[in-house]
């Protein structure tokens, strides 16, 4: 088990029980692999410095996770199928931050 | 020899009091303090990129080159997410 950092972008098209059933899948996805979240951040509908696949703006999700490392491949299989994902990025880390991470201190 | 060294001596003390005489600059990643590395940090990011949108080399910054590797794979995530833009362009 290795500790990770994850940051999902949905489309803006979507609406508030759109996005909780999203993320709810892919908590799902992640216990299916024997992978751990272990917290979320939310940062709200935020904009793109550029456009992706034509959004202007998109919904960040931020997560901390503990899974095995190999997995990680079959979860980003199923995050490209998914429309709704515009992009996603894992990060392998050493120690997880302690939260709430610098993104949210900025706005405030 | 003789002449050598005293040469030498005197070449130093014109290097202290020459006004183009440099200052020893420190990494500001390697210091006691420094703040850590981090794509999620996009203020802390976007000082060390040009007005363009390219990331300054590091004899400008003076970063030392182990974080200087930490850095630009930052700021790369940091674009990768549409954090920070590539260009300076403004769609």
């Amino acid at each position: 088990m290795n500790k990770f950092e994850a940051v999902l972008l949905f489309s803006p098209d979507l609406s508030n029980p759109q996005i909780s059933n999203e993320e709810k899948n892919f908590e799902k996805n992640i216990k299916k692999y024997e992978g751990k979240v272990i917290s979320i951040e939310d940062w709200g509908l935020r904009d793109i410095s550029f456009k992706i696949n034509k959004y202007k703006k998109s919904f960040y999700k931020f997560y901390q996770l503990e899974i095995k490392g190999p997995n990680i491949q079959d979860i980003k299989k199923i995050l490209t199928q998914n429309e709704k994902i515009l992009r996603y990025l894992f990060v392998k880390v050493q120690e997880h931050q302690h939260l709430p991470s610098k993104m949210i201190n900025e706005e405030k | 020899m003789k002449k050598n060294k005293s040469t030498m001596t005197r070449s130093r003390d014109d290097r202290k009091n020459s006004p183009f005489e440099d200052r020893k600059r420190f990494c500001p990643f390697s210091q006691k303090n420094s703040p850590i590395i981090d794509y999620k940090d996009t203020k802390l990011l976007s000082r060390y990129v040009s007005e363009k949108g390219k990331i300054t080399p590091a004899r400008i910054s003076n970063v030392s080159s182990k974080k200087q590797k930490e850095l630009s794979k930052a700021i790369k995530r940091a674009r990768f997410l549409g954090l920070m833009s590539y260009t300076q362009k403004i769609f």
